[in-house]
């Protein structure tokens, strides 16, 4: 066992959870079932991590909502809710180099060449719509064919064949260069589809490091030691040592077939794509392997790891240029990725607009940002509704940037991806007189908290 | 699976495509007593031999040429 297994985590995790993993023993088909089961789990306001142990028609038991909520990755970090954003940013610049190690689990049973079978894995479909079955959290692992540093993120991976995946690397970050790259100097990109990490790996492959800096050195910052990794056995990159299963290939070059659609985190089906292709060279498994599910669609498991980035990445520029940064949320309305609200404690005129494009330039999937006043609960969403009816001039207070790159799967975007931003300054005039907000008397809530739960309310 | 129950859903797949456009939900929903991987993998011939087209909806019909 080790402490950067997934397997060790959920242990260790619904060791001090009572609750937090379920474990479900009644069989569950791949068509669309276990989704509908997170669903319903969301629907209640549950996010417990579960591991469906009778998969109708496979061996293999699948791992699902484990980056489902803020209490699990605190958990990974070893620190309490309140203090996971704070810890993230900080553990997020500490880079640590990874340590090599031999003889990795996930080389325990490996299929190679025309015994390559990938749907003998219990590869999933989410929603009526898809296109076909999806992995979700296939980590893609590659190294920039220019410089070889590595990078590692997730995309949505579509069932095409034994051995043929079709491929989205629509949020155009490392992986959709490297492979451009790669495919200018008329090459194929090799690489690995990782699948069952701990979560930490998810928090280090969404990260935004300096170009110089790979994942494995963010991750091993978060873990606070060295990322154990592993040599593949057909192409040249390394792995995580605890993968589950690795699944070994390139992307090809100059090869383009349609992909999609698929239920994306906005909440639409998506059928814009990057339409690459991926072929497999091996399949490589540790014994009695996991398969692991990120839930489609606007699920926490989806996208509540997104909002956390995002607030830390945010919390991060912003504290840069302005000392007193209360809070900063990346709600699930906005779907993880395109909304966030920031309270600040003003000390000078003009701060909240100086902050607007700050935040908005974070990120190109932000597209809408509120700038609040210290008094405002940013994770109340009624009390933020309310500073922006009540403090906000639209005709001085809004900001909009026209034709700005943004998210090519945000419906409302150009074909392109070009999209306009919003910033909305909904704070109060500096300096200025200003209606006075209504307040209890601290002593009489104090009383009236117990008056109330004495009447069993 | 042998080939031939590949093969065989493949046929079952197509002519469900052919009667009226499909997600690929419902070539589950409607073949729901067949093995899931079977399915996949009758698929991914479909998908080689480029048996099918998209409508406006995303639901699988059967090329016009097919």
């Amino acid at each position: 066992m080790s402490r950067q297994e997934l397997r060790t985590f959920v242990q260790e995790y619904g060791e001090a959870h009572p609750g937090g993993v379920l474990r479900i023993n009644e069989p569950v088909s791949l068509s669309l079932e276990h989704q509908a089961i997170v669903e319903e789990f969301e629907r209640r306001r549950r996010s417990p991590i579960i591991l469906f142990e009778h998969i109708l028609g496979s061996d293999i038991p699948i791992i699902c909502n484990v980056y489902a909520s803020r209490r699990a990755f605190a958990f990974a970090l070893g620190v309490d809710e309140a203090e996971l954003p704070m810890e993230y940013v900080r553990r997020m610049g500490e880079y640590i180099k990874p340590t090599v190690v031999d003889d990795p689990p996930f080389l325990n049973a490996v299929q190679e060449g025309k015994k390559v079978d990938i749907t003998k894995l219990p590869v999933p479909s989410y929603y009526p719509g898809d296109g076909a079955p999806y992995f979700t959290a296939g980590m893609l692992v590659a190294k920039d064919p220019d410089t070889g540093v590595g990078t590692a993120g997730y995309h949505r991976l579509q069932l095409k064949g034994p051995n043929k995946l079709g491929v989205s690397l629509h949020s155009r970050r490392r992986m959709f260069e490297y492979q451009r790259r790669a495919e200018a100097q008329g090459k194929n990109l090799e690489v690995a589809i990782v699948l069952g990490l701990h979560p930490i790996l998810g928090m280090a492959a969404l990260s935004y490091p300096p170009a110089d800096i790979s994942k494995w050195e963010v991750a091993g910052g978060l873990f606070c030691e060295p990322l154990q990794i592993s040599a593949c056995t057909n192409i040249d990159l390394m792995v995580p040592t605890w993968a589950e299963i690795v699944i070994e290939g390139e992307i090809l070059a100059n090869v383009r077939e349609p992909e999609g659609p698929f239920g994306e985190f906005t909440g639409y089906f998506s059928r814009r794509s990057t339409q690459h292709v991926f072929e497999a060279k091996a399949i490589c498994m540790r014994m009695n392997p996991w398969f692991q599910s990120i839930g489609s669609g606007r699920v926490s498991d989806h996208i509540m790891p997104l909002a956390l980035l995002r607030e830390a990445e945010i919390r991060k520029a912003v504290s840069r240029v302005i000392p007193n940064v209360k809070d900063v949320y990346v709600p699930n309305s906005g779907a993880s990725a395109f909304t966030a609200y920031v309270s600040i404690k003003q000390t000078r005129p003009g701060e909240a607009k100086h902050v607007i494009p700050i935040v908005l330039g974070v990120d190109h999937y932000l597209k809408l940002v509120v700038i609040l006043d210290d008094d405002i609960d940013v994770f109340d969403e009624t009390d933020v509704l309310w500073a922006i009816a009540t403090r906000v001039q639209a005709d001085s207070d809004i900001i909009t940037i026209p034709s700005s790159l943004g998210a090519i799967l945000d419906p409302s975007a150009t074909a392109q991806g070009l999209t306009a931003k919003m910033g909305i300054d909904a704070t109060r005039p500096f300096g200025e007189e200003f209606g006075e907000r209504l307040k209890m008397d601290p002593e009489k809530v104090a009383w009236a908290q117990e008056f109330v739960t004495r009447l069993g309310g | 699976m042998s080939d031939k129950e590949v093969n065989r859903v493949e046929k079952q797949i197509v002519q469900l495509a052919t009667s009226r456009p499909v997600f690929y939900s419902d070539i589950l929903h409607e073949l729901k007593g067949e093995d899931y991987r079977t399915i996949m993998l009758a698929f991914g011939q479909i998908r080689t031999k480029k048996l099918f087209d998209r409508d406006k909806q995303g639901r699988y019909v059967v090329k016009s040429s097919s």
